[in-house]
């Protein structure tokens, strides 16, 4: 039987993300967000989850379909991102409010160690030095070390247990392109977990894609599945209603 | 912009003695033939030069072994400074063996990372690979998730003597195949990036999400088409 990872639809994808479970969710600002993956995990139920994402804001718009909604349907326990809150004063987001009450943990990462950390996790790589953060509230509790003169801290690799990518294409390997600034955090987060899941426009044969143009081998992918026009009604849907609970909260 | 010198003589003009120079290639593929040749008529001595392998002492094809050869690297940093099954000593194996030459032996997959570790700012990082030999010597150790591991530190250098397929004006660079190898970390890991291409091509012609060295780690490009 020929090699192929394309699954029949959003819900097979996601069948075995359990309670608990670390997600590595691509995705920024809006941009290359695996939005029908996290519907799927929404609308499975599953809760308690540690999330490893750039945002979980849901944007100033407050339109944001990506690791936001896990927060808004309180599904999250942990998140180790760059930007939980919205950046301005006057709204608020539901990270925020849950954070405030104590219902949510942050580990909050500078943007640039926390693709390195996510990228360090897919090479084998357990730590690393980086001067990223030093002098500021990062570098609390972090061990500091003094390279070529310049003070460094230490950051740890993350692993998930799965990541949810948003990609391009997709050939029946796992091999995976991406568009413009799409692009992102999916790749590292891609290479980072035990179980890779990757949403696509398009499934190719093997061959169509340019070998030198691929950016995710297919070996770091396990499982692909095709976003279909009933999947884009399906989470239109569901935006309505996250975007109405967002207003209500104030964002 | 356009970042394309007349030849491989003026790409290297201004490296100078006791300079660490990156030199990409994997066992023949992707290895900077016109700037290494360059660099040879050069003379320039005392160079550290960091490499996959010098095979090409073996097998007589003119790589990083030319400059050896010509006593012109004070120190090797290699992966296979000789070959797997030498039947014959290489000049590298002469002058290591006198004295003459110094070696940093250092595990492949520890090579790509050191360099990529350079080009991404990260000054030093924590490997399993090593652990337990020789290649351990003198290096810290420490316990991550119950696993030994080794402190490996980023690899830099004054330049950077690439290889890549096409290269455009801006210096953004794309690979053929297997030539690619050590090229894309060693372009971000110099202070000075230089790139002997195939083909030169516009700003523009080449698809930029197939790009894999971006322009901006790259100072010099130099046509050099293939040869026969």
């Amino acid at each position: 039987m020929p090699l192929d990872k394309v699954v029949a639809g959003l819900d097979v994808a996601v069948r075995d993300i359990g309670d608990g479970s670390v997600l590595l969710l691509g995705g920024f600002a809006g941009v290359g967000m695996p939005s029908h993956l996290i519907m799927a995990v929404l609308e499975k139920g599953a809760k308690d989850l540690t999330i490893v994402c750039n945002d979980c804001n849901g944007g100033t718009r407050g339109d944001r379909l990506d690791a936001a909604m896990l927060v808004d349907y309180r599904r999250v326990r942990k998140a180790i991102t760059s930007y939980p809150v919205v950046t301005t004063t006057v709204k608020s987001c539901s990270f925020e409010l849950q954070y405030r009450r104590g219902e949510v943990e942050l580990e909050l990462t500078p943007q640039g160690s926390l693709a390195e950390r996510l990228r360090a996790a897919g090479a084998g790589v357990p730590a690393f030095y980086t001067p990223s953060g030093i002098g500021t509230r990062f570098a609390k509790g972090k061990e500091t070390r003094v390279f070529d003169g310049r003070l460094c801290m230490m950051e740890r690799a993350v692993h998930g247990d799965f990541a949810l990518i948003r990609a391009w294409k997709a050939d029946r390997y796992g091999n995976l392109v991406y568009r413009r600034a799409a692009r992102n955090f999916n790749p590292v987060m891609a290479t980072a977990a035990r179980t890779t899941i990757a949403e696509v426009d398009e499934v190719v044969e093997p061959g169509d894609l340019d070998p030198e143009a691929v950016i995710t081998p297919g070996i770091f992918v396990h499982r692909v599945v095709r976003v279909t026009e009933a999947d884009r009604r399906r989470l239109a849907a569901l935006g309505e209603k996250v975007i109405a609970l967002r207003r209500s909260i104030g964002q | 912009m356009n970042k394309v010198v007349r030849s491989a003589d003026e790409a290297v003009a201004d490296v100078f003695a006791g300079a660490v120079i990156h030199f990409g290639g994997f066992a023949a593929r992707g290895v900077p033939y016109d700037l290494i040749a360059a660099l040879r008529r050069k003379g320039t001595k005392n160079i550290t030069a960091v490499c996959n392998d010098i095979w090409g002492g073996w097998r007589n094809f003119p790589d990083v072994s030319v400059l050896v050869a010509n006593k012109q690297v004070k120190k090797l940093v290699a992966t296979f400074p000789v070959p797997a099954s030498p039947t014959e000593k290489t000049p590298f194996e002469e002058q290591w063996r006198a004295g003459q030459i110094e070696l940093e032996m250092v595990p492949q997959g520890t090579l790509a990372e050191r360099l990529r570790a350079a080009g991404a700012g990260v000054p030093a990082f924590y490997t399993p690979t090593g652990f337990g030999t020789q290649f351990a010597k003198g290096k810290e150790t420490r316990v991550f998730d119950g696993r030994e591991h080794v402190l490996e530190q980023a690899l830099k250098a004054d330049f950077a003597l690439v290889h890549a397929h096409k290269g455009d004006r801006y210096g953004n660079l794309v690979y053929n195949e297997a030539a690619r190898n050590f090229n894309p970390p060693m372009a971000m890991a110099a202070k000075v990036t230089i790139a002997e291409v195939d083909i030169i091509v516009e700003p523009g012609e080449l698809d930029p999400e197939a790009v894999v060295t971006p322009g901006i780690f790259v100072q010099r490009v130099v046509h050099a088409p293939k040869k026969k």
